[in-house]
């Protein structure tokens, strides 16, 4: 089985997108920053990361930074969601220079989250 | 080579070390803030926490800081100066396109123990709805009676579906059965925002559950709340041992539902109550006892640690070890034993060990090298033939003296920076159980203390469900496969 990681400093967003990849046929993991979220990465592997940008601590950009320096993480594909409401050119720019796969705005339905962390993931589609 | 006593000050030839420190005034404080060294811009932002009234140049100088180790001293100073003119200070820091000082104020918004009533009802009508946001993750854990009332009305009114979906977490939490017709006209609202009801159903399910003892629905509120305060993770199993102490936890404060138990820890977030629930936590999560036991991290040292520290050593130069409050209950003598016995370049490298302990009494129990029976009982029976002494009655056995003279005990108080700011050079650091016991300042000066304690590629090991990641960022996380320890960045 794949295996996420969703990275939230909100429990419920954290739960809405587990409960989605989770049905989508990932084994889910969860941390509430960016740091938490190094630090599972240090011991476990993942076949995908779905995180927020903005977090306490450490956000999903410098996250993102660490994730693709280190040898054994920097192939995980790495998918940056802004929940901000705001559009901005400046976070998109931040979010390509920190080597994310992909950039998502706003909340996204259930199967369209599905999509996107089955063709991430590598996981096959039925 | 081997375990080495620690050099004596004068061959040390450290000038800081343990000599008394000059206390300086607010003017030559503010004027070491150009200085081009970070470690010194460190320590006058430390030293002004004891002058409130520099609130206003201390915040001036967090926008030209660049440094972040000096940036987050910076938000701890200002966190212990605390007031309006801080809380003022810290609001444009809100709409900052600079993500570090967003983070930065908004964590310290949480935590400012003062009526923000005033300000409150302002910030929730802040045009931005990314400001609105971040106002809202404040609210979470704002320590005030009117936070039900805040949100009931921002709910009412907001046209942002992602502020109204992270309030409804809020409202899960604070709120009761009667604001389900509130969720239910929000949700009519934004009918095609699939998070939003999402967030909204979960708020439902959670409000409508009779909120008396510790239910499911408790017991997940709970820990979404203890997460977010301690970064620990409490699993199914965690919980069914955590349980019966929520339980008497509030009858002790004689409380019936989950909502007024959370309150109550929102006011005291460092207090008694919450104090024991970390402590029963560790021991759920596997801490157990720490006696004279090989640890994981024990492990990882001797295995990984010491040999990437002594590369970047010059030969004979000592590798130096502090074990923070770790002599009394035997800790230090664990991981002394374990470098004994599983690290092989012991041989050619001397190693001084410092054990610091924070009370006389343990200091004194520490510096008897007498444990008993009970607490050498996981001990290999070799090592315990091999380095302990038997006392009459077999209830206690003494340490072999080679090694407790190797160690240097010191009387140390971890929250006095006068005599903190001697401890300097090191390559280890092991302080397991202590940071989950302080309040937010002082977890955030003790991270500050071991980051300039350290040598650059140092390591700290904390104890089980203890983390650096709700302290500091500064260090690096490396895992290995018996532990995750955290690093001081080399560079």
């Amino acid at each position: 089985m794949k295996t996420a990681l969703i990275v939230d400093d909100d429990a419920l967003a954290r739960r809405y997108r587990a409960t989605s990849l989770s049905a989508a046929g990932f084994s889910i993991h969860e941390a509430a920053n960016g740091l938490e979220a190094l630090e599972l990465a240090s011991r476990l592997s993942f076949d995908l990361v779905v995180s927020t940008i903005h977090m306490p601590m450490m956000d999903g950009l410098e996250m993102t930074r660490i994730l693709r320096r280190e040898e054994s993480t920097r192939t995980i594909p790495v998918a940056l969601v802004d929940v901000g409401a705001t559009v901005d050119l400046r976070t998109r720019v931040e979010v390509l220079l920190a080597g994310a796969n992909l950039y998502l705005e706003g909340n996204l339905s259930v199967e369209m989250l599905q999509r996107i962390a089955r063709l991430l993931g590598g996981v096959a589609t039925a | 080579m081997g375990f080495v006593p620690t050099p004596k000050e004068s061959e040390q030839g450290r000038s800081g070390e343990r000599r008394s420190f000059k206390v300086r005034g607010p003017g030559m404080l503010l004027g070491q803030l150009s200085d081009p060294r970070p470690l010194a811009r460190r320590w006058a932002v430390r030293d002004l926490a004891a002058f409130p009234k520099v609130a206003v140049p201390l915040l001036e100088f967090l926008l030209q800081e660049s440094d972040a180790s000096v940036r987050e001293v910076i938000f701890t100073t200002l966190l212990a100066i605390g007031g309006d003119v801080v809380t003022r200070g810290l609001l444009p820091l809100l709409q900052s396109e600079d993500p570090g000082l967003r983070q930065g104020a908004v964590e310290l918004l949480q935590q400012l123990p003062l009526d923000r009533s005033f300000l409150m009802d302002d910030l929730l009508r802040e045009p931005e709805p990314a400001i609105r946001l971040q106002v809202v993750k404040i609210l979470r854990d704002f320590p005030n009676a009117r936070v039900v009332e805040w949100v009931r009305e921002l709910l009412g009114r907001d046209q942002s579906a992602t502020v109204c979906a992270a309030a409804m977490g809020v409202l899960a939490e604070v709120g009761d059965k009667d604001d389900v017709a509130l969720i239910n006209r929000v949700q009519a609202r934004f009918s095609d925002d699939p998070y939003l009801l999402f967030a909204s159903d979960a708020a439902i399910h959670l409000l409508e559950e009779e909120d008396v003892g510790v239910s499911q629905g408790a017991m997940e509120l709970f820990r979404s709340f203890f997460h977010r305060k301690t970064s620990i993770v409490l699993q199914d199993l965690d919980c069914h041992w955590l349980q019966p102490l929520l339980q008497s936890e509030m009858d002790a404060i004689g409380v019936k539902g989950i909502r007024g138990f959370l309150a109550y820890l929102r006011c005291d977030p460092f207090g008694a109550e919450m104090v024991r629930l970390v402590d029963a936590a560790r021991v759920a999560l596997g801490e157990g006892r720490e006696g004279l036991c090989d640890g994981p991290q024990n492990l990882c040292l001797v295995r990984h640690l010491l040999d990437e520290t002594v590369k970047f050593k010059k030969p004979g130069e000592p590798l130096r070890l502090w074990a923070v409050n770790a002599g009394a209950n035997g800790e230090a003598f664990a991981l002394m034993l374990q470098v004994l016995q599983g690290w092989s370049a012991l041989e050619k490298t001397p190693v001084s060990m410092i054990v610091s302990e924070q009370v006389p009494e343990r200091l004194e129990v520490a510096r008897s090298g007498v444990f008993e029976a009970d607490v050498l009982a996981q001990l290999p029976g070799d090592i315990l033939e091999r380095h302990f002494t038997p006392l009459p009655g077999n209830q206690s056995y003494r340490i072999d003296k080679t090694l407790h003279d190797a160690v240097e005990f010191r009387l140390l108080d971890l929250h006095d920076s006068q005599q903190t700011r001697s401890m300097r050079g090191f390559d280890v650091i092991v302080c397991r159980g202590v940071l989950s016991r302080l309040d937010l300042v002082a977890r955030r000066r003790l991270s500050e203390t071991f980051f300039d304690a350290l040598l650059p590629g140092g390591f700290l090991l904390l104890g089980v469900g203890e983390s650096m990641s709700r302290i500091s960022s500064l260090f690096k996380v490396r895992g290995f496969p018996e532990s995750t320890v955290f690093q001081k960045p080399r560079s």
